[in-house]
């Protein structure tokens, strides 16, 4: 998605190197999706990561 | 340091590509000399590849990371695209950062009309983290 708009920043975070920044986002399983208020545990589909951000701009 | 079985598959992910590709290193301390070594192997496979590091400079360059160690993706005008790494990609992350120059290199998005048109129509910025650990 990032490398289709400039309007996405999107940035794989090594949970081990940044451990803080782990903490805050409450990681305790990876991968897991941050995306503002929205939390997602577990690989994600397209086109349901597509779904959840449709909603979560709603 | 990569197998011939992996240098023949990165060989095979660039093949046809002509975009030069562009990375950002942006160091914290001295550069892991597993990725050193990886990045130098991966530079020999892909002449399109151009790879810049510097030491992460908290004042000049939190508008292109926050954090350091990052990998920043550079964009075809040699701008920090939105693609980044906090901390060195390994392991399955690697292959992700391999898969995303190739991408670039090809200049191809592999995304579905749905989503293509949701991007198209965005009026905010999104940013998105995704948390992995290194396997």
């Amino acid at each position: 998605m990032a490398m289709a708009s400039n309007k996405v920043v999107a940035e794989a975070v090594d949970a081990v190197e940044f451990p803080r920044l782990a903490d805050l986002y409450q990681v305790r399983g990876v991968p897991r999706t941050v995306i503002g208020k929205l939390h997602i545990e577990g690989a994600v589909p397209e086109g349901q990561l597509l779904a959840r951000l449709r909603a979560s701009l709603l | 340091m990569l197998r011939p079985e992996d240098r023949k598959a990165v060989e095979d992910m660039f093949a046809g590509g002509e975009r030069e590709v562009g990375v950002l290193v942006l160091t914290q301390g001295e550069m892991p000399e597993q990725f050193r070594d990886v990045l130098a192997e991966l530079g020999e496979l892909v002449p399109l590849l151009r790879v810049t590091q510097r030491p992460w400079d908290e004042a000049a360059d939190t508008a292109i990371s926050e954090r350091a160690p990052a990998v920043v993706l550079l964009d075809e005008a040699g701008e920090p695209s939105g693609v980044r790494f906090s901390g060195y990609p390994g392991g399955y992350e690697f292959g992700i950062f391999v898969q995303d120059l190739a991408d670039a290199a090809h200049g191809r998005v592999e995304l579905s009309p749905d989503t293509l048109s949701f991007l198209a129509d965005l009026d905010q910025s999104i940013a998105i983290k995704v948390f992995t650990t290194p396997t």
